[in-house]
């Protein structure tokens, strides 16, 4: 059954008018709202329509504080803001899903950095901080609500993080959404959300590789080598589990999936970190695992 | 939710909004699931769209269907506005012109989405703070036609028949004399802010005398109905979003008409 009843041509003139005087950066002229809009009260109408054009913002940007708490608490309040508000005018909400009104706030950043003409090298690291923080909450938003392994595990379902030779594989499991997240962040993620009303003075860049995941409805951070972190970047948009390891072209991750075929390892993120084939400028430790609190 | 998990308090129902469970999967729809297992859920969205001209999204039509079997509601509602068109959605309440057009408009869509959902929805009278120089008819006569001629029942916001009386310069006695009083489902409550030239319809304080008032008419005209406290921002203590209820409770004269708290 479709909606098949023609959009009426008043109505829909009318909204499409309202909407952009709701949008636009400046209010509609004058008279052009005393045409359309009635005055109510002792307010004329370009006021009325103010306080939608005020309210508009202000939920929106209520709504961007709350996915990235760590980001505002590291830009501050005045930054932060006026970063939204870029964003907000760029990007205007194309979801019912408030929660995805971030969906391209860190592809926004990136996009508009100001050294964007500079090769990679050249750039600012505090600009890769902020885009790779964003990219982190949106990530950390995303798990939170995901389809998850908690209803199976309440209805008596083995953990589903032990994989074996069928996981490698069977067909992607649907909780792979809060298990697979995965983002580049920088090592100041977890002080910007521990401390709270306080950012870090100086915020050292250094990158990490963090997976995002969830247990018992809490999110997880656990720190990644380079090639566990491409492993899942590449599984989302692969048929099996092992076609996400055969893309990544390290041997020690082939030697991995031969070991999941003889059923005897642990998962690969619960594992000792395999080793680099060039260690000696990266960090020697196994990948941790830590409960974070909700920014 | 806490509070709800430890002293599991006697309260007639829950309002949830829609949209914070509609694709969540995570704790926050686990507690939806934990209160619909003990109490009766109803279901408020803010993102249907009634009156927009953009087409019905079928997708989040269908997502409410599944929501609403998986708790049960007892009432799926929503507000008769508009939010976007031409894919926007502004997350704002939008007003539309009672025009005949917008009217038939609206009752047209009112009849997909009770076939699509399989049940009678509920639509809410929204605050408003501008009019439309096109509009035809007052809002009470354009609210009641809706009501009666799509054959959906209303949520009727007594608060925000205050506020929009205030901004609007109408009588809003005049308004609850007039409507369709059989079809009101159930009733909302909240407080406003009143900033001099207008009031808005902030959900974060107590109920208003005014709307008290009002509600006593309401009372009335409908033999009492179940009621909801909307208290969405500066939240207080349960308790005291339990004793505002509880105020309704008694006003309405009815063993237990009044619910409670919106999640």
């Amino acid at each position: 059954m479709a909606d098949r009843a023609p959009a009426p041509g008043a109505l829909a003139g009318l909204q499409s008018w309202l909407q952009a005087a709701l949008l636009a950066a400046d209010p509609p002229e004058p008279g052009a709202a005393r045409r359309v809009l009635a005055a109510g009260g002792a307010l004329d109408a370009r006021a009325c329509l103010d306080l939608y054009r005020t309210s508009y913002r202000m939920r929106l940007l209520e709504s961007m504080r709350t996915t990235y708490p760590a980001l505002r608490l590291l830009l501050g309040d005045d930054l932060f803001d006026r970063f939204c508000a870029e964003y907000l005018d760029a990007c205007p909400p194309r979801s019912w899903a408030l929660a995805r009104l971030g969906d391209r706030f860190a592809d926004h950043l990136e996009r508009h950095r100001p050294d964007a003409h500079l090769a990679p090298a050249a750039r600012e690291r505090w600009i890769d901080l902020v885009v790779d923080l964003a990219h982190l909450e949106r990530a950390y938003g995303e798990v939170l609500d995901a389809e998850g392994t908690e209803e199976a595990a309440e209805e008596g379902q083995p953990p589903a993080d032990l994989p074996d030779a069928a996981w490698l594989d069977g067909a992607p499991p649907p909780w792979r959404r809060a298990c697979g997240c995965c983002a580049r962040a920088p090592s100041c993620t977890r002080t910007c959300w521990r401390r709270g009303a306080t950012a870090p003075e100086r915020p050292r860049y250094r990158s990490t590789w963090l997976a995002v995941s969830r247990r018992d409805y809490t999110v997880v951070l656990r720190e990644l080598f380079p090639e566990q972190y491409a492993v899942l970047r590449a599984l989302p948009h692969a048929a099996t589990a092992r076609e996400a390891l055969g893309a990544v072209p390290a041997a020690p991750w082939h030697a991995l999936a031969a070991r999941l075929d003889d059923r005897r390892p642990p998962h690969p993120a619960a594992a000792p970190a395999p080793q680099h084939p060039g260690t000696s400028h990266r960090p020697a430790r196994t990948p941790t695992r830590e409960r974070t609190p909700a920014p | 939710m806490s509070h709800v998990r430890a002293h599991r308090p006697q309260v007639d129902f829950f309002e949830a909004i829609t949209e914070n469970y509609l694709d969540s999967r995570g704790a926050r729809r686990r507690a939806l699931t934990e209160i619909a297992e003990r109490y009766p859920v109803l279901l408020h969205g803010v993102c249907l769209s009634i009156g927009g001209t953009d087409p019905l999204d079928r997708d989040y039509l269908a997502l409410l269907r599944r929501l609403a079997d998986e708790v049960r509601a007892v009432w799926v509602s929503d507000h008769l506005c508009w939010t976007g068109v031409a894919g926007a959605h502004s997350h704002e309440l939008l007003p539309l012109p009672f025009t005949e057009e917008a009217l038939r408009h609206v009752v047209h869509r009112v009849r997909l989405v009770q076939d699509v959902l399989g049940r009678t929805i509920a639509l809410e009278n929204p605050s408003s703070y501008v009019g439309f120089a096109g509009s035809q008819m007052p809002e009470w006569e354009f609210v009641s036609r809706v009501a009666e001629e799509a054959d959906c029942a209303l949520l009727l916001d007594v608060n925000n028949v205050y506020v929009s009386s205030v901004n609007h310069g109408f009588d809003p006695r005049f308004y609850l004399r007039h409507l369709p009083h059989h079809r009101v489902a159930y009733a909302h409550l909240a407080g406003h802010r009143h900033r001099g030239t207008h009031i808005v319809d902030t959900h974060d304080g107590p109920v208003a005398e005014p709307v008290w008032e009002l509600y006593d008419q309401v009372v009335e005209h409908t033999g009492g109905v179940s009621t909801l406290i909307e208290w969405d921002d500066h939240l207080p203590p349960f308790p005291t979003l339990a004793a505002e209820a509880d105020r309704a409770r008694r006003r309405a004269r009815r063993p237990s008409p009044a619910g409670t708290v919106r999640g």
